[in-house]
């Protein structure tokens, strides 16, 4: 088991790469932030426990996604119960990485459904194999390759390109 | 499109967020301590509720609050008088709970787990905190605009938990204020509220605590030098337990008099610290477990449910009942082992002076009454880790 200080070294070490599914999955930095932020404040409370796992990223990533993939749905239902409390939300500078979801990939990966989007993500930005991403998502196998098919043919026609199939990195 | 023509344009978009400096580990403590707060909402308020356990664990609960059932409080501020506890076989049990998912608190029937009845706030605001007095009944929810203004709302439910029309409080509101606690005394005169400032992370955070008489419409203010309070539990209407974190903006641990403190609202000292006496310090072992995750008083003031998580080496989370006088262990309450899962773990409710519980640490969940504990399947669905759910809940 890893002590308090060495919670630190790990969030140093994993914060970016949290970031960036969040990121991924969102489109929306801030948004991100707020979720990898989150899932780091979870791992906190709960590291005399996680620490001792091999792999606690995978617990970090597990709990980001999930924020996020909340926090998405409740943008939306936000939006569409017009809560006005858009505009309580801090508006922040321009920042690196804002302007991700305006390159090609970043505005292909917005149109995807969350559900393509979370296996896409976990595939070849996390760079799962199919069976890793069906255990942490609870998923088939089969469901996962057909959502991972889906999104990367969705991607393709976004990004202007031929359709190839999915390898499995596993 | 090749597959590792897709992997390489995903590790090139992802790139600059790869190199991107995390925020301070203070700002992830402070992520932190809020959630810890938030997940203990229900062991800070339910702690006044006295007529739940009746239905659940067996016939025998028959416990009735020692602040006096239909207590006429002559304040032109709460919106009326207590009705009595529904303690006892017949009463309705119900929880209420602020669901992201369901979009408005709803009250729900804690056998059958059937929603009631909803609450809807006025138009622009949003619910951020729920807390409860002593007669199952009266609920205060904390709701914040768009401006962030933070009010305090009261609403009532019938006996078969239908809830009533929300009245807004004559409390002050908080101004660019994020709730970090929130907690009714039993017989819902007095309100505690611990905040910090809602700014960016490069802001002060100004934590504080405050206490308001439903009764006069006053209120006094603990602003806080360094710590930040929380886990806030009243021990009747005369004392408030709390969690004082005190920490220096670049430290991961604790400083010492952090733990759980206990504050006499009419005595002097103008921070939380000055003003409360250490009861638990925040690195006290029990039983192999240390890590202070809940707690709370009995409204009576005598015993302390504190929840602790594992040590190094275990994987054993503990809630242990301690003396709210001098901090002593009296008695080990629960220990989970491993496979519980994640979620919430302290005493979700008490009777008042802690002789009927119910405890929960993750999947873990007993009834004890009078020291022996029977296992429940709780239909209910708390706060629980990554999975979406309800933020804030009390009986």
């Amino acid at each position: 088991m890893r002590q308090e200080g060495d919670f630190q070294d790990f969030y140093q070490a994993n914060y970016g790469r949290i970031l960036a599914m969040t990121a991924a999955v969102l489109g929306d930095r801030q948004e991100a932030e707020d979720a990898a932020q989150e899932a780091f404040a979870r791992a906190l409370t709960r590291w005399a426990k996680l620490g001792g796992y091999a792999l606690p990223e995978a617990w970090v990533r597990k709990v980001a996604l999930r924020i996020a993939i909340d926090s998405g749905r409740r943008v939306r239902r936000a939006v569409r119960t017009s809560v006005k409390m858009a505009a309580q939300r801090h508006v922040p500078e321009t920042e690196p990485g804002d302007s991700l979801a305006f390159t090609p990939l970043g505005a292909a990966l917005k149109r995807l459904p969350l559900r393509e989007r979370q296996v896409v993500v976990l595939h070849y930005l996390a760079d799962l194999p199919v069976q890793e991403i069906a255990r942490e998502c609870g998923l088939a196998p089969g469901t996962v390759k057909t959502r991972l098919a889906s999104g990367r043919r969705r991607l393709e026609a976004e990004l202007g390109e031929r359709n190839e199939a999915i390898t499995d990195a596993g | 499109m090749q597959d590792n023509e897709l992997r390489r344009q995903f590790t090139e978009w992802a790139q600059p967020l790869h190199a991107v400096a995390p925020p301070p580990i203070s700002v992830i403590r402070r992520r932190a301590r809020r959630r810890t707060a938030r997940l203990a909402a229900s062991a800070m308020t339910a702690a006044a509720v006295l007529a739940l356990g009746a239905l659940l664990v067996t016939s025998v609960v028959a416990a009735r609050p020692k602040t006096a059932p239909g207590l006429t409080l002559g304040s032109p501020f709460l919106a009326g008088r207590l009705p009595g506890p529904d303690a006892g076989p017949g009463s309705a049990p119900y929880y209420l709970t602020l669901d992201a998912n369901l979009g408005e608190p709803a009250v729900v029937h804690d056998i059958n787990g059937r929603t009631l009845g909803r609450i809807v706030p006025p138009a622009g605001l949003m619910e951020t905190w729920v807390a409860s007095a002593g007669d199952d009944r009266t609920f205060v929810l904390s709701v914040i605009n768009s401006s962030g203004t933070t009010w305090f709302y009261e609403v009532r439910l019938s006996r078969a938990g239908r809830p009533g029309p929300l009245t807004r409080l004559n409390v002050p509101a908080l101004q660019d204020r994020q709730v970090d606690g929130l907690a009714l005394s039993a017989d819902g005169t007095e309100l505690a509220v611990a905040s910090e400032a809602n700014g960016d992370v490069t802001q002060a955070p100004q934590p504080q605590l405050e206490v308001a008489s439903l009764a006069t419409g006053k209120v006094r203010i603990w602003a806080s030098a360094g710590g930040y309070p929380s886990m806030l539990s009243w021990a009747g209407d005369r004392e408030l337990a709390f969690e004082l974190d005190l920490t220096a903006p670049s430290a991961v641990a604790p400083l010492p008099g952090s733990g759980l403190r206990l504050l006499d609202p009419t005595a002097p000292g103008r921070t939380p610290l000055a003003a409360s006496r250490l009861i638990v310090p925040y690195n006290v072992t029990v039983d192999g477990a240390a890590g202070i995750i809940t707690a709370q008083i009995t409204p009576d003031g005598s015993v302390l449910y504190v929840a602790f998580s594992p040590v190094e080496g275990k994987n054993t989370f503990r809630i242990a009942q301690l003396s709210a006088r001098t901090g002593k262990l009296q008695r080990m309450v629960l220990s989970t082992g491993s496979g519980t899962g994640l979620g919430p773990c302290g005493v979700v409710w008490t009777d008042a002076s802690g002789s009927h519980l119910r405890v929960q640490c993750g999947s873990v969940a007993e009834t004890v009454d009078n020291g022996v504990a029977h296992s429940v399947s709780p239909p209910w669905s708390l706060p629980d880790n990554g999975a979406p759910g309800p933020t804030s809940y009390a009986w």
